[in-house]
């Protein structure tokens, strides 16, 4: 069982890199080129954590999303206290 | 951070996501239940909106990890793909749910409905018109992404944008036919049994479709952006994967309910 268990693993973990051969540079679009400049952007050690390594749109969207998330928070905060306490008719 | 280590494994960064997206999904379901009891969607909606952030930059930040940070290696992929493999088993047990409910009611129909399935009074889908359009187009999907994914490990970039292009196509073109069937269906899914099966299989199905093309309606732009190469590329197997699924959950779906069923 355990070897048919490797097996398994085997195969499907060797679906890309079967085909492993060096690829000629003229064959490589070129854009892949243009990645490495991404690549030492967000390996840079400046201590930022990849959620706000991007750019400015990070900082923007991250504080967006707690905001709301603290909104969210309070919303259910005032629902569950006029579920908890109706209104005197 | 460092991206040189003395292990192949990926020690995953601090993320404020799990806790927004877990706030976003308690948000959204207590604004069902605000919607339910003060007929106010607000808090619903709100809700949606701090889950999608949420997810767009929780699935932003693994792609950075995996194409630019470098931190996706061999050992890391394997844990991925036996992640994708249990997700995709724990959706067939989710459809295996649905399949069963109808063949529960279909195999031995109740007095109440006329001990007959169709129950009385439910016209239908002719399974040979839209429905074998629908699967057609499916499986014509299916060769797409087949084609896209032979084309990446080839290193070919144009032929891979193309059967990637065509895959969305075709899933867009099945929502849409699916859409119209919904519109002109002759019964509901407060229809007896029938209607409840019916449209509770085919909708999730509808979903998964939605789903899958969204999932590689996104491998496409990392395509165009080059973040895919013929070795690295485990987040478009993970599509395709997905989209084989729907793809045999579908020929399920019209063997057994549209064509059998109907």
């Amino acid at each position: 069982m355990m070897n048919l268990s490797r097996a398994v693993v085997r195969s499907f973990a060797t679906t890309a890199g079967r085909r492993s051969a060096a690829v000629p540079k003229d064959q490589i679009e070129k854009g892949y080129f243009e990645i490495r400049k991404v690549q030492e952007h967000f390996q840079k050690k400046d201590g930022k954590p990849v959620f706000l390594k991007g750019s400015v749109v990070d900082n923007v969207l991250y504080r967006v999303t707690v905001a709301l998330a603290l909104v969210g928070i309070g919303g259910m905060g005032k629902l569950f206290y006029e579920l908890s306490v109706p209104k005197k008719e | 951070m460092s991206t040189h280590s003395n292990h192949p494994f990926h020690l995953v960064d601090y993320s404020p996501w799990p806790l927004t997206g877990a706030i976003g999904a308690m948000t959204t379901v207590s604004g069902m239940v605000k919607w339910f009891h003060q007929y106010d969607i607000s808090l619903f909606v709100l809700g949606n909106i701090i889950t999608i952030l949420t997810v767009y930059q929780w699935w932003r930040d693994v792609s950075r990890e995996g194409t630019y940070q470098g931190l996706h290696t061999y050992a890391v992929t394997i844990g991925l793909r036996w992640g994708m493999i249990l997700f995709i088993l724990s959706e067939v047990l989710f459809f295996v749910s649905f399949f069963w409910a109808f063949f529960h009611s279909s195999l031995s129909p109740a007095i109440e409905l006329g001990a007959s399935w169709p129950p009385m009074g439910i016209i239908s889908f002719n399974p040979f018109q839209i429905p074998l359009l629908n699967t057609a187009i499916l499986l014509a999907s299916g060769v797409t992404v087949t084609w896209a994914h032979h084309s990446l490990m080839e290193n070919n970039h144009s032929q891979t944008t193309q059967g990637l292009f065509f895959t969305v196509l075709l899933g867009i073109y099945f929502t849409i036919l699916q859409a119209y069937e919904y519109i002109e269906a002759p019964f509901t899914i407060a229809d007896s049994i029938y209607g409840s099966t019916f449209f509770m299989a085919t909708g999730f199905h509808g979903i998964h479709v939605l789903i899958g093309t969204t999932f590689l309606l996104v491998c496409l732009l990392r395509h165009l952006n080059n973040h895919f190469s013929k070795n690295h590329h485990f987040g478009f197997e993970a599509a395709a994967w997905y989209w084989h699924f729907v793809d045999v959950v579908w020929l399920f779906l019209y063997i057994t309910i549209y064509w059998w069923g109907g």
